[in-house]
């Protein structure tokens, strides 16, 4: 499988931040979920792949093309929707929607006019008049209707109410079902990107923690309760993220690249395996973004 | 692609552009209109009167190209230029279609005044010796506005840091140039400096010399 977006040690140095040695690979029309806190260097590297920051070192390429020399053959295939509006506020929705679609070859005007009453937008409202959901929408109806091969939507649901961002949410989904396509999509919202990704990177303090299909990451963290000398489990075959002992011989252990085999090794050293319990990504991100921070601090 | 950025230009500066015509159909009709002799033998205080009221046409092209090029980058600036840097086109052709599209604009504005100049002289009866010059008068209007329209398109789309520090570079040589003054010491640098831009080949020459639309 290609990549449809791939840093090759990225480096992007600015006042206070710094991305360093960045690498990541988004295969082709995968559903890429990309997480971190606030300030991770999310929307950095998001601007870094469309070319709205210089590269300080390394090597990016979307959708095969090389950015920033090739940067307006790949944004033609590719659909942008910011964190934060950047459309042109003097215009109505209509007007904008034509100014887009000038700059788009392929963008789908029949389509577009059937999501402007599906998502109950009016054409001749100012941008400056539109609420925050509303402006939500119109963004994900510009993005779609050029057809893009990459959908690059950083934060596309955030501040939005529920209602909004089903909507907006479900014209992705469809979309990426239809035409293939690939989508990378930052949020810091992590039971949003559960539903909908099937890769995940995350993102801390300027460098990516991991990088894996969501199946593997859902299913290779587990959080094991444990009954005896635990001491004895030192050289694990899997990754001790965190460890919590609320009484003598009994521990709560929070692990990483866990595999269902791994019990008999356990039970090998005379400890007992009370339970192993599933996470949800949200407590799969935080104990691997704790671990990392305290790796760090180390 | 550049009809659409012509679209986007006067939705956002159509209100400058229609007071500019406006203000430049009225300028040749008003001008002559009151400058015109009750006595047809005062030719000379006919043109000295026609001559004060022409300072108007420089001070409209001045003041619209200015204008324009400040609104054409404003609503770029104010969403970070995230919408145009992520168009397909490359960067310089969206520059250009920019510069072109207010350059159609302000040339709407040169046409209606070369419209208002012909209906004028059209009107006025005037002696054998007097010539009208309504495209002359037209066309260095259009060009005086692009003048000022690109120099200052340039200045606009600088960085803002660089526009900074430029800002300040000029007011500190301002600055100095007054304190010398002030002083009593010799040196002139700011005189120089304003002749070399507006002298007849500096880059806002156009905006000096006559602009009359009925001469000798």
């Amino acid at each position: 499988m290609s990549d449809a977006i791939r840093f090759d040690h990225v480096a992007y140095r600015t006042r206070g931040f710094a991305i360093e040695g960045l690498s990541l690979a988004v295969p082709t029309g995968s559903i890429y979920g990309f997480l971190g806190p606030n300030g991770a260097g999310k929307t950095t590297s998001i601007r870094l792949m469309l070319g709205l920051l210089p590269v300080g070192a390394g090597a990016i390429t979307v959708l095969g093309r090389k950015v920033p020399a090739e940067l307006p053959v790949a944004l033609a295939a590719t659909g942008y929707v910011p964190e934060r509006p950047h459309l042109h506020p003097f215009l109505t929705v209509a007007e904008s929607i034509d100014l887009h679609a000038a700059f788009h070859v392929r963008f789908d005007r029949r389509w577009a006019g059937e999501l402007i009453r599906e998502f109950r937008l009016a054409p001749d409202r100012p941008l400056a008049r539109l609420s925050k959901g509303e402006m939500g929408k119109l963004l994900i109806l510009q993005a779609l209707c050029q057809q893009p091969e990459l959908l690059v939507l950083d934060e596309p649901t955030d501040g939005l109410d529920p209602v909004v961002r089903r909507d907006v949410l479900s014209a992705v989904v469809d979309y990426v079902a239809e035409r293939q396509a690939t989508v990378f999509i930052s949020s810091h919202l992590v039971h949003e990107l559960e539903r909908l990704c099937d890769w995940v990177g995350v993102m801390d303090q300027g460098r990516l923690v991991t990088e894996m299909p969501m199946e593997h990451f859902k299913n290779g963290i587990k959080r094991l309760r444990l009954r005896g000398p635990t001491e004895r489990l030192a050289e694990a075959p899997f990754a001790v993220l965190s460890r919590s002992a609320k009484e003598p011989e009994s521990a709560v252990w929070v692990v990483d690249r866990w595999e269902a085999r791994m019990t008999e090794w356990i039970d090998a050293r005379g400890v007992a395996i009370d339970r192993v319990e599933d996470l949800d990504l949200e407590e799969g991100f935080v104990e691997r973004l704790r671990a990392r921070r305290e790796v760090a601090r180390a | 692609m550049l009809s659409a950025m012509i679209r986007l230009h006067w939705k956002s500066s159509r209100a400058w552009v229609l007071a500019a015509i406006a203000a430049v159909v009225a300028l040749p009709i008003v001008s002559v209109a009151l400058a015109w002799p009750h006595d047809s033998a005062d030719v000379a205080s006919f043109l000295a009167r026609l001559d004060a009221w022409s300072l108007f046409y420089p001070a409209v092209a001045g003041v619209l190209g200015a204008v324009m090029a400040g609104l054409t980058w404003r609503s770029d600036r104010r969403g970070d230029f995230v919408y145009a840097l992520t168009l397909p086109i490359e960067r310089w052709r969206y520059v250009w279609y920019r510069f072109l599209s207010g350059a159609m604009l302000i040339a709407s504005v040169a046409a209606a005044l070369w419209l208002a100049a012909l209906l004028t002289v059209a009107t006025t009866p005037r002696a054998a010796f007097l010539h009208a010059y309504p495209t002359a008068l037209a066309a260095k209007f259009g060009l005086a506005t692009l003048a000022v329209f690109s120099a200052s398109f340039a200045l606009v789309a600088l960085p803002g840091r660089v526009r900074q520090v430029g800002a300040r570079a000029i007011l500190a040589l301002i600055a100095l140039q007054a304190l010398v003054f002030l002083l009593g010491w010799q040196g002139n640098w700011l005189v120089p400096v304003l002749e070399a831009l507006t002298d007849r080949f500096g880059p806002l020459g156009i905006l000096g010399g006559r602009w009359m639309l009925i001469d000798v």
